[in-house]
């Protein structure tokens, strides 16, 4: 797409797709440890249509669990994000904030990391809601089910009474509340009537007897159940963008292929848009009509599902497709990707293609930081940082196969 | 039960078998393995029953030399279990296992630990199965050091340790890792590099034998192919014997030569990989394939016919057939001739009265919360009834069918669940609930009602009468029209 050669203009939403709900630009996060600084995310950018499923795959350490939580500003520290932008097209908060923040505004897009924290905290549920890994632990032990997706329902009702006064919603829990609370432990935050709306949701995810179900504690559901509990609350506040990380690896794949028609189902129903996060290249092609593939934090390939899986250019992507065994037509050997993940810390990534210590095919020109170029096989969405878009591959050019065992010095004086 | 006809007919169905032994390296019969629950001194004296949750539940594996042979399954059906208790690292509860002819089951604690050199295990989890106080040199070294290996010292003056660290040195190599590292510790190497560390140690005693319990499920998909790929090397290399536990079927479909499929603690399929992915016969066998999302633009958006619910308990496994409960294809009994989603939908029913709790309360409480408006709800039956026809499935019946049906929701609109459940049986007992189908006895073998034509038209071996596994000629008899017709009137198949 064109929005990555303008990315040295900061004015304004990229430009991009009519449709799109969101565009991420040049989104970084860092994670300051003891160990130094780690580059989690760096400048990712892309785009989420209405009603599409966008797909962003990668392995473990990727960046990609990492950049969700960064769309929805839930990095905790020591992680922070340092740069970017995130643009939501919502006319309404466009119109809200046109006056007072002329910059964060753009037509109907809203940059959302420009708001002020509370309104970004605010837009948390009825604009972005997350689905997240594990439903075992991101659910209270010793609070129903029931209870905790009504406990969501009561936070949008209140929200929607009251709109971006987010003071009035989980906020402000005082000393008075305190004490309250201590003194009357039975003192309910949900109402009979957002215990209704948390059955009927989870009669909408499909758990059988929900009225009966919604009483019962997380251990006493199953996997599958309790992810669909999970997808309930975050349906909680009808998002436009359901950010679902990694919704089906802790499930078997008879478990796993009912969550999936039901993602399918709620996204046709109600055209919410998803970003679905995965390792699974088999549950992106199910479900994505467009593709990122993440590699050292960096957004590597991207594009449609045909032009990332049938014409990858990316000699990671292409790797990453010679890695899994094929079901119906087993190849007599795999080709896998030498080498290990590489470690995000600053110090050690130097400024070139992050992927060349591990490629068949680097060059001396992958000594270079690698910008997102646009890719010529398959439509024209479709990108890569990898300068094989660019160029072909010359054994001239190659880069010693020893080149990244040979000491810092060595390669400090190329 | 006899071996001798069982390796004959393999043999004689398949012609490739004669290149095999003609007994395997390792068989197991009939193992068991149940964990009790309230079991303690207290609870006797109580006089509360233990509970017992039947993890592996009668399989029959045989795994030929230079084989490998996979065991797939969900979670909790037992193929780990299987893995821990063919090697004893469990005790089984019931059950022989052979190895090279050797009784496992009854060996002495020094048979065991001779066993234990020609037999090995690679753990699923590479983080928590090495000691991380120990160095990796320590860790590949240490079976040695157990066996007290070598025997003697070695001809060129090296000690026995160093002759230890050599040999760790070179297995560490072997597996692709540096022999330079041997002095690191565990936490210093990535998960990919810890499974090959996990590998080197299972390889340190030259086993025959190797249990594989999911190597590769904890790892990326670019460092699993590298595992994978190294696995086959080392099989040809040393002629391993392998049982591949995993539940990722492309993996098994890449390296098993045979694959036993495996559900609520029993095996259900076993055959060769091709029969297996070509052809299943085991409708959950299907299910499972059919679930697989594969890595291609062809599979966007396909929409997979998922199994309903979850897997039943290992405490209360339904009775007869394991599967009956979720099965798509589960049999109807002769007095019923309706389409099968719908007595898909009327089992559905009855499965969730009898074994899951559901009651009428829970229903009308349901109704109550989607009933908005500002009269007061009232308990309508004919809003109930619909309710329920509506989620399971049940509309378009007609005949002795329907009445059976619209019976048994009046009685559980009126509260009575028990009740309700009983009339269901009464008119929908299927075949498959009345006894567990057994193993099949060719090389693609098949526990599955739907197949018992095939299988029991087959000469009865007369050393199997008598066996109470083999008395399914017998117990047959009763129902023998039902599930006769059960089978004959499953069209979709």
């Amino acid at each position: 797409m064109s929005d990555t050669a303008a990315a040295g203009e900061s004015r304004g939403a990229p430009a991009g797709h009519p449709d799109d709900v969101l565009r991420v630009r040049d989104l970084s996060t860092r994670f300051f440890t003891e160990e130094g600084q780690v580059n989690a995310v760096e400048s990712v950018s892309f785009t989420v249509r209405d009603g599409e499923i966008f797909g962003i795959v990668g392995e473990s350490g990727s960046g990609k669990s990492v950049t969700a939580l960064s769309l929805i500003d839930l990095v905790d520290s020591p992680g922070r994000v340092t740069g970017g932008e995130v643009w939501y097209r919502d006319a309404d908060l466009a119109e809200e904030f046109r006056d007072r923040l002329p910059d964060a505004v753009d037509g109907e897009f809203v940059d959302t990391r420009r708001l002020p924290k509370g309104v970004r905290r605010a837009l948390r549920g009825p604009a972005f809601s997350m689905v997240f890994q594990d439903p075992m632990s991101s659910l209270n032990p010793s609070v129903t089910v029931g209870e905790q997706i009504a406990e969501a329902v009561e936070v949008q009702r209140r929200a929607t009474a009251n709109p971006r006064r987010t003071r009035s919603r989980t906020q402000g829990y005082g000393m008075g509340k305190l004490i309250a609370d201590t003194l009357l432990p039975n003192r309910g935050f949900t109402s009979e009537s957002s215990m209704n709306r948390a059955i009927e949701l989870l009669e909408q995810v499909g758990i059988p007897d929900p009225a009966e179900r919604a009483h019962e504690y997380p251990h006493q559901f199953s996997g599958g159940m309790l992810q669909r509990a999970m997808i309930a609350q975050a349906l909680a506040g009808e998002p436009d963008v359901l950010i679902a990380d990694e919704p089906t690896t802790a499930l078997d794949v008879t478990i796993q292929a009912q969550i999936l028609n039901l993602l399918r189902d709620l996204q046709e129903q109600a055209g919410t848009s998803v970003v679905m996060i995965t390792h699974d290249l088999g549950v992106i092609a199910r479900m994505c009509n467009r593709v990122g593939v993440m590699y050292a934090g960096q957004i590597v390939e991207r594009g449609t599902l045909s032009d990332v899986f049938e014409t990858p250019v990316h000699p990671y992507t292409q790797g990453l497709l010679g890695s899994i065994p094929d079901l119906d037509d087993p190849a007599p050997r795999l080709q896998p990707i030498e080498g290990n993940v590489p470690s995000l810390l600053d110090e050690e990534m130097g400024g070139r293609c992050f992927f060349a210590d591990r490629c068949p095919k680097a060059m001396t020109d992958c000594l270079q930081p690698i910008s997102e170029y646009d890719a010529d096989p398959g439509s024209d969405e479709h990108t890569a940082r990898c300068v094989l878009a660019e160029r072909e591959f010359s054994e001239a050019d190659a880069l010693p196969p020893d080149h990244f065992d040979r000491n810092e010095e060595v390669r400090g004086d190329e | 039960m006899s071996e001798s006809t069982r390796a004959a007919e393999e043999s004689a169905t398949d012609g490739a078998a004669v290149a095999r032994d003609e007994e395997p390296l390792l068989k197991v019969r009939g193992l068991r393995k149940y964990y009790f629950e309230d079991d303690t001194l207290f609870d006797k004296l109580l006089g509360r029953d233990p509970t017992s949750v039947k993890a592996v539940d009668g399989v029959d594996l045989d795994v030929h030399r230079g084989e490998t042979l996979g065991v797939v399954g969900e979670s909790g059906c037992g193929k780990s279990t299987t893995g821990e208790t063919l090697l004893r690292l469990r005790e089984a509860t019931a059950g022989t296992v052979e190895f090279d002819g050797e009784d496992v089951m009854a060996m002495s604690r020094e048979e065991l630990t001779r066993f234990r050199k020609r037999a090995g295990i690679v753990f699923q989890d590479p983080f928590s199965s090495l000691d991380p106080r120990m160095t990796v040199g320590d860790i590949v070294s240490e079976g040695l050091k157990i066996h007290d290996l070598p025997e003697e010292s070695p001809d060129d003056g090296r000690s026995k340790r160093e002759w230890r660290r050599d040999r760790a040195k070179e297995l560490l190599e072997r597996v692709g890792l540096s022999a330079d590292q041997i002095d690191r510790y565990p936490h210093e190497f990535s998960g990919g590099q810890r499974q090959r560390v996990g590998i080197a140690r299972a390889l340190a005693l030259d086993p025959e034998f190797v249990v594989l319990d999911e190597p590769v499920s904890a790892l990326d998909v670019s460092v699993q192919a590298q595992i994978l790929n190294l696995l086959e090397d080392l099989q040809t290399e040393f002629g391993l014997t392998y049982l591949f536990i995993a539940h990722d079927l492309s993996v098994v479909r890449h390296i098993c030569d045979r694959v036993a499929v495996m559900y609520l603690g029993e095996v259900i399929e076993t055959g060769p990989t091709d029969a297996i992915f070509e052809s299943p016969k085991h409708p959950y066998t299907e299910a499972l394939l059919e679930s697989v999302p594969r890595a291609s633009v062809e599979e966007q958006g396909r929409r997979v016919d998922a199994l309903s619910g979850d897997v039943p308990s290992p405490r209360n496994p339904p009775s007869g057939c394991h599967f009956r409960t979720r099965c798509p294809k589960v049999i109807q009994p002769v007095t019923v001739d309706i389409p099968q989603e719908q007595y898909r939908g009327v089992m559905d029913l009855r499965n969730r009265l009898e074994r899951q709790g559901f009651s009428a309360a829970s229903v009308w409480e349901t109704l109550e919360s989607e009933h908005d408006g500002d009269e007061p709800f009232e308990r309508d039956t004919v809003v109930f009834k619909e309710a329920l026809r509506d989620e399971f499935d049940l509309h378009g019946l007609s005949g002795a069918t329907m009445d059976t049906v619209e019976d048994a929701l009046e009685i559980l609109a009126n509260g009575r669940e028990d009740e309700a459940a009983q009339r269901l049986r009464d008119g929908f007992a299927s075949p498959c609930e009345e006894e567990d189908p057994l193993l099949s006895d060719d090389r693609h073998a098949v526990a599955c009602h739907l197949y018992a034509d095939e299988d029991y038209d087959a000469d009865v071996d007369p050393d199997r009468v008598g066996n109470p596994m083999a008395g399914m000629a017998d117990v047959r008899q009763p129902d023998a029209d039902g599930a006769a017709n059960g089978s004959a009137g499953d069209g979709d198949r």
